[in-house]
């Protein structure tokens, strides 16, 4: 417990320094509710009440961390006698938040967006007021008959909870709790949130400087920032856009005819640049301008695409460009500055023009008041493109890839711009706000992001993990019984000896492990012939005498339900193995606590595919700007990725689980991973054959199915309030008799300390007795 | 579970009658539009009622469980359409199984007995035209469970009983003294059922432990054609037919279709050559596999139809729902596509087999992941989100006991403990504490003083313990005499324990047959107390008669005892003089004397009472307390002696 104090103390520290910081504290230990737990306490202490922005990947886990803000705050209120004036709301995209009765019905998250926005756009309601037909959604229309700036009563709401309260007060969930976000206290999202300027700018453009931003589960922070900036064309898009430029092209010239005025209004309204004053309400609008706010430019949109006429046929001129562009057999890569020059030179498409696209279609969109928006998806990707591509010269690049692999025949090509640099989409938040918190289970090596990201920190840690006994056996497995050597790189990992090796370590743990049983590997291509080769083998049907078995699959749907089922099968003590890639959707977010991970089984380091342009020119930057060495990235990659899902089984002190890392390689990568993985595992453990480990870990199985009390981990893993005063005199005493500043924070400090874990005072036996039982 | 509906009259209003998609709840909504005007939760619901299939009108009539205890809601439906009698039974059968289901998961037992009785009252004040649907009906052909919670069945249930016995022999031999020794009075019957109801749990346990069956698995991986002399071998079970038919719905319809024509064997030896085998357990089809006329029409697709329905029915908790983490984020996404490797081929046949089969043998089993809502507003799942280490002390759920004038359980007349209680009754423990270590300080620093022989006095109080001894005045008497108890407790409990002398066969020396005699009297005495209490402390005046039975066998119990320690005595004289006899032959042969006296010999009848004094305390207590409960009735007790 003496790592979450400390964990506490030093974001407190960053707080009060008003600086940025980089954590590790490890996994299932408790680290979200530490970090809410003092920030609450920070935020409620402090006059300025300073609003507490927390991001985390994925929805599941943005509502988990709502949860468990939900009973921080009952414990509050239990303490403190009464319930404080507070709000925290999660928001996530209307696919997760719609009760409209048949848009929620739809499969794709995009038309979900793109029919709410037609129900609920501005002018609809102008429409309807009009007297005209058409349709309209009363859960958000009822919202206009609340007061604003109380849509929701104060409480921490999850979304479960937001979605029942929509559906009792016939309310919308998602802009309720958009429209909210300014009066909260706790708001949780996804990074995009912030770092997305497509989404950023229309969400959280009003959040005041002094707000304290968390990044939690940020190991892969750097690739959502690329992300963000990044954007591909295909050949398909340009199809339907043309599609669509010419459907638009339809639209105007019969407005032209029935409302002539309403394009003139649009049109001197970009002569006078007044966007803003009718960007007011546009929380709906048809889409955002995919660059950076500091990079938007502040002046009315250029004459020669002012006109709606003029406008398309730039779009299709453009078009064009790109069309004929694609027609090129070889790869390509340049520059943006290359690019428009080119363009320029072909077309007389001025770089300025482009810049405008984006916001350009979203005006004309609203001006021609269109309906089912859906169809102008494609047409939306070319504008963020164009925009994007004459917005950033730096740290881009186009890579025009005309197949999809080398051995591929038939043309497929894609143009990638692809942002290469991390910084440029995180800097304005680091710019913006001044305590900024960086955290994750695993996110080392620690000096790495401070430079990928390129901010300065006031403090980086890494904290260990105290145990009152070993519950988690980390295991590096080299070699098969044969002795054969195990690896997943490219030469070797279709050998029949090798996947017959990973056949025999995986048949041998579904024996052992009760349960569930969790295997990553690097990538879905091997995944599936590495899964092809087994049942030829016969390899899986000597597992199925023992476990289920389950499969992560492309299909989202498919795997939710593959994922329930395992879990099913595994509190139901049938026991399960669930197939998953460590860079897919099951290994973000997706804990595997308790029964339902006893192993985790990495077969292969999780490296990236080496022969893709798009990382080859990342690692080429990284190297030139960062100086950061291509091996120490990709291994960093790796390692990060591989921890990550080693982190998956552990939740709590009273969990326990076996982390197999399957690979020869992994021997020499040992440092790379969190320190509280790397203290955990033996000299002895490194360097194993399938047989040893099995043992090893029946060994490590059978003692911890040993019943374990909670009084055990009394002063070691838990701390009641008399170790924490303890441990608060010995620090004390190290630093010298010097008392500790009596400021008004650390008093604040210690309370809170105080509220915490006064809770891990006692467990209760029976629950630990239960565990034992699986 | 495709959705099911129902077109029907409500309140003469014509409308559909349907179920919500996680089958929580039941709705009407109007033909007209609009919302649903009727939704009744399922867990709401308390009784239905149906016509009589004779009848021309088909009406479902649903109770719905009103607040505050007052009589329940009803809703009454009439379908009114062409297919009125399927669709009112359809809709009936479901929801009767989600009752069944819903009660079944309630292990709470009164709960359940509730809920049965409810619907068999509300029955009988409706009875009209319509015939009572007992729900309760449902349940028990439905499904299994509930017979192990209901403690009745339990105790009728000789077979059950029968067969934890022969699992259990200390307690068979338990039941077979204890009838042996019931008194005549007693029918056997009344005396099973008093035996049993004590070991309800025990009974619970094994129904359950019995009633547990080997779970579905993956069958077709498991029959391994061979070919043995070019000819092909195959071992196939009736098990694994079924099986094959329940997990492949596919393979049944081709056989139904197929097998007078073809053989049974032909067909299964043809089957798992085929491709269609081969598909079906997703392994690769390749043109070299052999073609066949019957199986390479059937695609195995067909196998795999109702799945997705349920893919679509079945909401997900958030925490775990990939598919919202996709979609996270909402608006346009960027980002460049994902690499060669990462990115999914198409269709993998191995793959969705595998989840297919998986998601099949789980079929039967309720999602361990419901998105129902508990009384604190938590998820099922969520609640396993909270990190049980961290975890605040829960709510005491235990009732104290507050037994008065305790003393009187513990404490005989003569008891050692009352006489020490006079001796160190008066002395402060922190003085006697001081003191000792004074004591002892002085007696380790004095070792060349040959030991304790310092005489400090600690005296204890002389002059206000008027009564004390003496001899018991000085401290190290009474460390002494603390000391002696103390030994004297552990030697008692370690021979009890493990015997006199390493052998554990014979505590306190009692020969092993008499101490297994004297455990089996125990228990059967430890029995009848049991029953005793229960009858005596039930205050129930038609136990009476019952009572007075117990308590004449709980004197009988003591004379067991005291039989047991007569036989014991006995055997310890038999040894006595066996020993006397070698003795005497081995002087008579060596003119040697061995030293011995017959205290050497354990057992006996003092080791026996010892060893079952708590037990004869308690038998005496009971006794005292019942003629003590008849004194103050005035009845005289009528059976012998005690």
């Amino acid at each position: 417990m003496g790592n979450s104090i400390s964990y506490m103390c030093d974001l407190k520290k960053t707080l009060d320094a008003g600086g940025h910081c980089v954590l590790e504290m490890p996994s299932g230990t408790g680290k979200t509710v530490s970090l809410l737990s003092l920030i609450v306490a920070y935020q409620q202490h402090m006059p300025e009440k300073r609003k507490l922005i927390y991001c985390s990947r994925t929805m599941s886990e943005i509502e988990k961390a709502l949860v468990e803000l939900q009973s921080l705050m009952k414990y509050r209120a239990e303490q403190l006698g009464y319930e404080e004036e507070f709000r925290g709301l999660g928001l996530t995209s209307r696919k997760n938040l719609c009760l409209h009765p048949s848009v929620k019905r739809e499969k794709s998250g995009s038309v979900v967006d793109a029919r709410c926005r037609s129900l609920t756009a501005g002018f609809v309601k102008e429409k309807k007021d009009r007297g005209e037909n058409v349709d309209v959604c009363v859960y958000h229309d009822n919202l206009d008959l609340l007061e604003p700036h109380n849509l929701i009563p104060n409480g921490v709401w999850s979304f479960d909870a937001l979605l029942k309260y929509g559906e009792e007060h016939k309310q919308c969930p998602y802009f309720t709790a958009r429209r909210m976000m300014e009066y909260c206290n706790v708001v949780i999202f996804s990074y995009h949130y912030l770092l997305d300027p497509k989404i950023a700018e229309r969400v959280t453009k009003d959040f005041s400087k002094d707000c304290i931003v968390v990044f939690d589960e940020a190991h892969n922070i750097d690739n959502v920032c690329i992300e963000s900036l990044s954007t591909d064309i295909t050949e398909d898009s340009i199809r339907k856009a043309t599609r669509s430029a010419q459907h638009l092209e339809r639209r105007i010239a019969e407005m032209r005819e029935t409302d002539q005025e309403q394009l003139q209004n649009e049109y001197e309204k970009l002569v006078q640049g007044l966007r803003e004053a009718d960007e007011s309400r546009q929380e709906d609008a048809f889409m955002a301008n995919p660059a950076l706010p500091d990079d938007l430019l502040k002046e009315a949109v250029p004459g020669n695409i002012r006109r709606a006429e003029h406008f398309v046929a730039f779009l299709k001129r453009f078009l064009e460009y790109l069309k004929t562009r694609m027609k090129v057999r070889q790869v390509i890569s340049e520059t943006p500055l290359s690019f428009l020059a080119h363009l320029k030179e072909h077309t007389f498409i001025e770089r300025k023009p482009l810049r405008f696209c984006a916001e350009r279609l979203t005006s004309l969109v609203r001006t021609l008041e269109l309906m089912n928006i859906e169809d102008y998806q494609a047409l939306q990707e070319v504008a963020t493109f164009a925009t994007l591509v004459a917005t950033y010269e730096k740290g881009f690049l186009l890579i025009l890839e005309p197949y999809e692999s080398d051995t591929a025949e038939v043309p497929n090509p894609t143009l990638h711009f692809t942002c290469l640099d991390a910084a440029i989409a995180i800097r304005p938040v680091f710019e913006r706000f001044y305590s900024v918190i960086i955290t994750s289970g695993t996110i080392s090596p620690l000096e790495m992001y401070p430079k990928m990201l390129d901010f300065a920190t006031v403090i980086q840690e890494s904290y260990s993990m105290t145990l009152a006994r070993r519950s988690f056996l980390p295991m590096i497995v080299t070699r098969g019984s044969d002795q054969a050597s195990v690896s997943s790189s490219f030469q070797v990992r279709n050998e029949p000896s090798v996947v017959r090796n990973y056949g025999s370590l995986l048949t041998e743990f579904a024996k052992i492990t009760p349960d569930g049983l969790v295997v990553f590997f690097p990538s879905y291509l091997y995944m599936e012939s590495i899964i092809s080769m087994w049942q030829g083998m016969g390899i899986l049907d000597e597992v199925w005498k023992y476990k289920l078995i389950l499969v992560e699959t492309p299909d989202a749907q498919e795997t939710s339900l593959a994922l329930e089922t395992y879990r099913t099968a595994c509190c139901n003590g049938r026991g399960a193995i669930l197939l998953c890639v460590a860079r897919g959707k099951v290994s973000e977010g997706i804990d595997f606590d308790h029964q339902y991970g006893r192993t985790v089984l990495c077969i292969g380091v999780p490296f990236q595919y080496t022969e893709s342009r798009i990382l080859k020119a990342r690692l080429e930057f990284l190297r030139e700007t960062y100086r950061i060495k291509e091996n120490d990235f990709l291994s960093f990659d790796a390692m990060r990725h591989a921890a990550q899902c080693l982190g998956r089984v552990l939740r709590g002190k009273d969990d326990y689980g076996v982390m197999v890392l399957a690979d020869r390689r992994f021997q020499k990568k040992r440092n790379q991973l969190p320190k509280w993985i790397n203290q955990g595992l033996s000299d002895a453990d490194t360097n194993l054959s399938t047989d040893m480990a099995v043992s090893s870990a029946r060994r490590f199985l059978k003692t911890m199915a040993q019943p374990f009390r909670s009084k055990d981990q009394e002063g070691i893993s838990t701390w009641g309030y008399e170790d924490l005063m303890q441990h608060q005199r010995k620090i004390e005493e190290e630093r010298g008799d010097e008392p500790p500043p009596p400021s008004a924070n650390a008093r604040a400090a210690n309370d809170n300390r105080t509220t915490t874990y006064e809770s891990d005072y006692e467990d209760i036996d029976q629950d630990m007795m239960e565990l034992e039982g699986f | 579970m495709a959705s099911l509906t129902g077109h029907t009259l409500f309140k003469k209003k014509e409308g559909i009658l349907s179920f919500s998609s996680d089958h929580g709840a039941i709705t009407w909504t109007p033909a007209s539009g609009g919302p649903a005007t009727v939704s009744l939760p399922v867990t709401n619901i308390t009784n239905l009622q149906q016509t009589p299939d004779s009848s021309p009108k088909v009406m479902l009539k649903i109770f719905e469980k009103a607040e505050s205890g007052n009589d329940p809601v009803t809703y009454l439906f009439h379908f009114n359409t062409q297919e009125a009698k399927a669709e009112a039974q359809a809709i009936k059968d479901l929801l009767s199984r989600l009752l069944a289901d819903l009660r079944s998961t309630d292990a709470n037992v009164s709960k359940l007995g509730a809920a049965t009785a409810a619907p068999a009252a509300n029955g009988d004040g409706s009875a009209s035209a319509s015939a009572t649907l007992g729900s309760s009906n449902g349940i028990s052909s439905q499904s299994m469970s509930p017979k192990w919670f209901d403690d009745s069945q339990l105790r009728m249930n000789i077979e059950l009983q029968q067969s934890l016995m022969k699992k259990d022999k200390s307690l068979h031999q338990t039941y077979m003294s204890a009838i042996s020794t019931k008194p005549d009075s007693m029918t056997s019957a009344a005396f099973n059922s008093q035996f049993w109801s004590m070991r309800i749990n025990l009974l619970r346990a094994h129904a359950i432990e019995i009633n547990q069956k080997k779970g579905a698995y993956n069958v077709l991986s498991t029959v391994k054609p061979r070919t043995v002399d070019g000819e092909l071998k195959l071992n196939i079970s009736v098990e694994q037919v079924q099986m094959i038919f329940a997990q492949h719905p596919l393979i049944k319809r081709i056989y139904n279709e197929t097998v007078p024509r073809l053989s049974e064997a032909e067909f299964w030896s043809r089957f798992f050559l085929s491709k269609l085998a081969k598909r079906l357990k997703g392994e690769r089809v390749t043109d070299n596999d052999p073609a066949d006329a019957i199986f390479d029409k059937y695609s195995a697709d067909g196998n795999a139809l109702d799945e997705h329905a349920k893919t679509m029915s079945q909401p997900v908790p958030h925490i775990i729902d990939i598919e919202g983490n996709e979609e996270n984020q909402g608006g346009f996404k960027g980002g460049n596509a994902k690499d060669v490797e990462m990115r999914p081929r198409a269709n993998i046949p191995i793959v969705r087999t595998l989840n297919n089969l998986s998601e099949k043998i789980m079929a039967n089993v309720p999602p361990s992941d419901s998105t129902t809502i508990d009384s604190k507003g938590l998820y099922d799942t969520s609640r396993g989100l909270i990190l049980r280490d961290l975890r605040g002390e829960g709510e005491e759920q235990r009732i104290m006991l507050n037994i008065k004038e305790r003393n009187n359980f513990f404490s005989s007349k003569d008891s050692p403990s009352l006489k020490n209680k006079d001796v160190f009754g008066n002395q402060q423990p922190t003085e006697i504490l001081a003191k000792m270590r004074n004591l002892h300080a002085a007696g380790t620093d004095k070792v060349t003083d040959n030991g304790l022989q310092i005489n400090i006095d600690l005296d204890v109080d002389s002059d206000s313990d008027k009564e004390s001894k003496p001899g018991l005045n000085t401290a190290r008497d009474a460390i002494k005499e603390a000391e002696k108890d103390v030994m004297a407790g552990i030697h008692q409990q370690r021979s009890q324990k493990y015997g006199g002398a390493s052998d554990d066969s014979s505590p306190m020396g009692i020969p092993s047959l008499i101490s297994e005699k004297s455990a089996l009297t125990h228990a059967t005495t430890i029995e009848f107390l049991h029953q005793f209490w229960d009858g005596f402390l039930s205050g129930d005046p038609d136990r009476a008669m019952e009572v007075q039975y117990l308590a004449e066998s709980l004197a009988r119990s003591t004379t067991r005892i005291q039989a047991v320690a007569d036989e014991a005595e006995a055997e310890r004289d038999n040894i006595i003089q066996k020993r006397k006899q070698e003795i005497r032959s081995h002087f008579e042969r060596t003119g040697k004397k061995i030293r011995w006296k017959p205290d050497m010999v354990g057992g006996g009848r003092d080791a026996v009472s010892k060893v079952m004094q708590p037990t004869l305390d308690a038998l005496r207590r009971a006794q005292d307390c019942y003629s003590k409960a008849l004194g103050e009735e005035n009845i005289q007790i009528s059976t012998e002696n005690v």
